[in-house]
């Protein structure tokens, strides 16, 4: 572990979090970094189908979002959604193995990287389509007003979904129906090549987000604590029908859009200056000032995560290749492909 | 048997299941009393149902379609009214690439028990924007089923079929069925969905139609019968999926075929069926199969070119008689 | 200014023509209304008269030439002009595919394509299948369709009437072959006089006068033109029945004629005692022989059967029909259940039979429902045939005359002098088999012989 020239960790631990909690964050967190890194290099070894695109850096806010929620609560994801739903339970194996295209996959195969689901979850699909999940969440989140649980819906999205219709439909409708959900916006100021600062005129969303009459704030993205605070502000107002609130958490990718993307419109110095504040670091840092971890039991953690991710992708690569003709079924609930009754 | 309009069968139908199951409920713009949706056919449920169950929304096709995706992948059982089915442009990522799309890409966990109601068709010089029939599009798209009913009867019995179903159903009306009349009992029915009527058996010539151009060609048949020449109607009801075995059987009987809609020609529904008989009833076919469709062509807005445009029972019998007399 | 002659549209379904001949040649001045082409459509050869007057001055799609309406087929100048550029003779003539037409600017495609439902022997794929099942050859077949289509119906039309099968007339005639023969005369460069060229009586007469003659060895015939038809019979009524069944007959059953020659001495004797007998019947041959096929097809099953749809079917009644020679032709009236009746009972309906169909008063019903059909050439001195079997029976029984011959007649090698008479049994072996047949024609001879063994 690195720990050169960081700042000083002068802030006690938080009182609303316990040591096993910021345990389970902090292993989370290295769990999603090593499958990042795990999925790149296969990919680039060949073995792995289509795109990938990788959230190595943003770790922080899909953590210390599903730290706030329960299993029951609802997320919808992006293509970049590998964190965010191992942050919701995904374990990595059922997650290599889709990756790879087997029937263990969490979507027999069927979805890929961009459009891994665990029903079972709460994850209820991630998308392709940029913005494609705010509407979703949103039928989500008036699914359980409807029914009169206390469930939430997180919708997980990034800046460029911002310059959407969806977007601003999903903002609109969740205000004037006041339903639980939690827009957070992984802000890592790139939508592929385009920055931030030519997507919206606006660029302070809460801002902007205001005008639907939603609370907002903006959180550094880069430290999980904070993150998890306001979401869970966000859950419990939601929970007790207080409405929408809408979170952007100013983050970063480490890698270019996806892999194999050089990214030379992200500057050398900017990608420099984010990677000195990586969340994982610094809550490492956070753990050992407060004493809620020793180095062995650090090093312990780095090697289970490390056992975690080389046996998943054993699993995956050791697990079956679906039939071609799967690639016909599961299309209806009804009928075959071909419109006949199953 | 009681005689009750379309509009009132579809009424009706949602009326009924909403009560059977409260998981169902119906989403659109406009669609609450006083005013009960542009074509009348949710008038009276808001009174009955609450503004919880009958969800009146601004003009936001994509945010409320989405929203009707991602209740029914939550235990709901939306029905969402899509006031034209020209504006399903603005819906249809959450159309084609969520709800027809979600089951197949989480490997079957998904479930979209979701129904879109829509109408179109010309004949009220609504103009280019506002009188399309784009069932074909839908039909195109694999994960979607797609019905069309033709008679209040088909409507009732279908639109209970597609909110019981589990999987996204496009139910496309026809703005000028809505006031016509036809029998529909009492007792609760429900049609499946895959199974073709036969509005009209004849032996001269089949012909297939869907919504409107169904009683069109049941008019060309009461004009073709004064020349002594007998066509079999057969509306398919839900395009997919499609009773294609009833069709060929039609065919092989009378060993000539016309398939008639309201969409323009080009790469319709009509090609689908000429497709499939030319296929299933090759050496049963005397006579070149026939598309009376309209040009593929906008709808026009002068109420003349706009009938020009429109198929008709004198294009239909026309069509069908020189298929008989063996002038084509 | 020069003009173009066009394949016109002479009916209002023509989509082609095709150019049978040319009236006038290249360089032939025309006159309006003179005729300068043959043209033929599926319906007729129609002379197109040209519209202009002037000079033909290429011709641009040759005899034998199908081309559609339109095409331009001959381009002229009017008096006084030249050939323009393009139809000068240097220039490759023109395909015959119309000039294709300028594209103005700004000219839009059609919004829907008109395509040519043409092309050679247009067949619908219903029409095809039905022909293809029933192995139908569809060429020469009408097609009522547009263009010449042939559609479902026209194969219908094609196969419930077949073409009727007249069987080719001999080339030589039987009576000019035996003269011939006769004569040693070789009939291979003789031309005939009869219907179809045959060669008939008076051909050999004069081939064998030319011979004699000394304008002899093979040359061209003495009667230059084709034969003339001297009478025709048409194929109606009773000959045309008969015509028709021996034909169908013969191309269908696989027949085989078992030859057998009896001693009639017992059947002869049979008949005069009951001639003695009798005050007012006369039992004829036949009548007993009906009596003996009619026992001896009760004991042989497999031959009171026909042929019938995929199976063989064996029949309960024993009905035996008598070929008999009429004015009209050769009927067969049946006497049905011939085992149930005596010898004189069976004369007596014989006679009834034989003069009801002789002066043309017979029923339908006697002329039916035979299982077995005897006839007897012996009034005609024949003495073995090969008669054709009435279909749909299996056998039929062919009796010959009586020859009074030497045979050995015991165990002894003793010769004696008897009457003996052939028995010609043809049987139909897709239906019974040799042994079979042989078994059965053996039980009848035995009856003949003894017909004692009646009782």
């Amino acid at each position: 572990m690195n720990n050169e020239t960081r700042e000083e960790i002068t802030e006690s631990p938080p009182r609303d979090l316990a040591r096993e909690q910021l345990l389970s964050m902090y292993r989370r967190m290295r769990l999603i970094r090593g499958f990042e890194d795990t999925a790149q290099r296969h990919f680039e070894a060949g073995e792995i189908a289509g795109f990938l695109h990788l959230s190595q850096g943003q770790e922080a806010v899909p953590v210390g979002t599903c730290a706030a929620l329960r299993s029951d609560d609802y997320i919808t994801s992006t293509h970049r959604g590998h964190g965010d739903v191992i942050a919701k339970g995904c374990e990595v194996k059922y997650m290599f193995a889709e990756l790879y295209g087997r029937t263990t996959g969490y979507c027999k195969g069927k979805g890929g990287s961009m459009h891994i689901a665990d029903f079972s979850q709460g994850i209820i699909g991630a998308n392709a389509i940029v913005s494609g999940g705010l509407p979703i969440a949103l039928g989500a989140a008036l699914s359980i007003k409807l029914r009169g649980t206390d469930q939430v819906a997180v919708c997980f999205f990034g800046d460029g979904a911002t310059a959407e219709g969806a977007f601003h439909e999903a903002l609109n409708l969740s205000s004037l129906w006041q339903v639980p959900m939690i827009f957070v916006c992984q802000n890592n100021l790139y939508g592929l090549s385009q920055p931030w600062e030519k997507t919206a005129y606006e660029c302070e969303l809460p801002r902007r987000v205001s005008t639907y009459n939603i609370p907002a704030e903006c959180v550094d993205g880069m430290d999980v604590i904070v993150v998890y605070q306001a979401v869970k502000k966000a859950v419990d107002r939601a929970r007790a029908g207080g409405g929408p609130t809408f979170i952007e958490a100013k983050t970063y990718r480490f890698l270019g859009h996806y892999v194999g993307d050089p990214a030379l419109y992200m500057p050398q110095e900017e990608r420099d200056a984010w990677r000195k504040r990586d969340a994982i670091l610094k809550l490492g840092r956070q753990l050992r000032t407060w004493e809620y971890i020793t180095d062995e039991e650090d090093e312990q953690m780095d090697t289970d995560v490390e056992t975690e991710l080389a046996e998943g992708v054993k699993f995956a690569r050791s697990s079956p290749i679906p039939e071609p003709e799967e690639a016909l079924a599961d299309l209806y609930v009804h009928f075959d492909h071909q419109g006949n009754p199953l | 048997m009681r005689e009750i309009t379309y509009r009132d069968a579809l009424k009706e139908a949602l009326r009924e299941e909403m009560l059977r199951d409260g998981r169902v409920f119906v989403m659109g713009e406009d669609i609450a009393d006083p005013f009960g949706s542009a074509y009348k056919v949710t008038l009276g449920l808001s009174p009955e149902f609450g503004t919880d169950r009958v969800i009146q929304t601004p003009i936001s096709e994509e945010g409320f379609v989405g929203a009707g995706v991602g209740a029914a992948l939550t235990g709901m059982r939306p029905v969402i009214e899509l006031m034209y089915i020209d504006f399903a442009t603005m819906a249809m990522d959450p159309i084609a690439n969520q709800a027809a799309k979600l089951r197949y890409m989480s490997g079957g966990q998904a479930k979209v028990p979701l129904v879109i109601r829509t109408q179109g068709g010309p004949g009220r010089s609504s103009a280019a924007q506002h009188a399309q029939s784009l069932e074909a599009w839908f039909l195109h798209i694999p994960g979607l089923l797609v019905a069309m009913p033709s008679t209040p009867y088909d409507a009732k019995g279908l639109l209970k079929t597609a909110i019981r179903l589990d999987d996204p159903v496009m139910f496309i009306e026809q703005k000028l069925l809505y006031n016509t009349q036809g029998p529909v009992p009492e007792e609760e029915y429900t049609i499946p969905f895959g199974v073709a009527d036969i509005k009209r058996e004849g032996s001269d010539c089949t012909v297939v139609a869907t919504s409107m151009a169904v009683v069109k060609a049941l008019r060309a048949a009461e004009l073709l019968e004064k020349e002594g020449i007998s066509i079999e109607v057969v509306d398919p009801r839900t395009l997919f999926p499609l009773d294609i075995d009833t069709i060929v059987a039609s065919v092989k009987k009378t060993s000539r075929l016309v398939v008639t809609h309201e969409a323009p020609e080009r790469g319709g529904f009509a090609a689908e069926v000429v497709a499939q008989v030319a296929d299933g009833a090759f050496g049963y076919i005397d006579a070149p199969i026939q598309r009376v469709c309209a040009p593929s062509v906008p709808p026009p807005f002068a109420r003349n070119m706009e009938d020009y445009t429109m198929i008709d029972e004198h294009k239909i019998a026309d069509r069908v008689r020189k298929l008989v007399r063996c002038e084509i | 200014m020069p003009f173009e002659i066009t394949m016109p549209q002479l009916g209002l379904t023509m989509e082609t023509g095709t150019v049978v001949e040319w009236l006038v040649k290249e360089g032939e001045q025309i006159a309006p209304g003179q005729e300068i082409v043959d043209v033929e459509t599926d319906k007729s050869v129609v002379a197109v008269e040209a519209r202009h007057g002037g000079t033909i001055a290429r011709i641009l799609v040759p005899p034998g030439q199908e081309v559609p309406v339109g095409t331009v087929l001959a381009v002229g100048v009017s008096p006084g002009e030249s050939l323009p550029a393009e139809w000068q003779p240097d220039q490759p003539a023109m395909a015959s595919t119309p000039a294709p037409k300028p594209v103005t600017q700004g000219t839009q495609t059609p919004a829907t394509r008109a395509f040519s439902r043409t092309g050679p022997q247009q067949v619908s794929w219903k029409a095809r299948r039905m022909a293809r099942e029933a192995g139908l050859d569809l060429t020469g077949v009408n097609g009522s369709g547009p263009g010449g289509r042939i559609v479902a119906k026209d194969v219908a039309q094609a196969l419930a009437t077949p073409p009727v099968e007249e069987p080719a007339p001999a080339r030589v005639s039987p009576v000019a072959a035996q003269l011939a023969s006769t004569l040693g005369l070789d009939l291979q460069h003789v031309a005939g006089s009869g219907p179809e060229g045959q060669i008939r009586q008076n051909d050999v007469i004069a081939a064998a006068a030319a011979v004699i003659q000394g304008r002899a060895g093979p040359g061209p015939s003495p009667t230059p033109g084709p034969a003339q038809v001297a009478k025709t019979i048409p194929l109606t009524g009773v000959r045309g029945t008969v015509s028709r069944r021996m034909a169908v007959s013969g191309s269908t059953t696989a027949r085989v004629t078992l030859l057998r020659e009896v001693d009639a001495s017992a059947l002869i004797e049979l008949r005069e005692r009951f001639n003695a007998r009798l005050q007012d019947t006369r039992i004829s041959y036949n009548d007993i022989l009906i009596r003996i096929c009619a026992a001896v097809l009760r004991e042989h099953p497999g031959v009171n059967a026909r042929m019938g749809d995929g199976q063989i079917e064996w029949l309960d009644q024993v009905n035996v029909g008598l070929a008999v020679d009429t004015d009209q032709g050769l009927l067969v009236p049946v006497v049905h259940n011939a085992d149930t009746l005596t010898i004189p009972q069976i004369a007596a309906r014989s006679a009834r039979l034989i003069e009801a169909v002789r002066s043309g008063r017979c029923l339908p019903d006697e002329l039916t429902g035979g299982t077995f059909t005897i006839t007897n050439l012996g009034m005609f001195r024949v003495e073995g045939f090969t008669p054709v079997i009435n279909l749909p029976e299996c056998c039929i029984l062919g009796v010959g005359c009586f020859v009074r011959k030497p045979v050995v007649v015991d165990e002894h090698d003793t010769v004696a002098v008897r009457p003996m008479m052939a028995l010609s049994l043809a049987f139909d072996h897709r239906v019974i088999d040799g042994a079979a047949a042989a078994r059965f024609l053996d039980g009848i001879a035995q009856l003949i012989q003894d017909p004692l063994l009646l009782l």
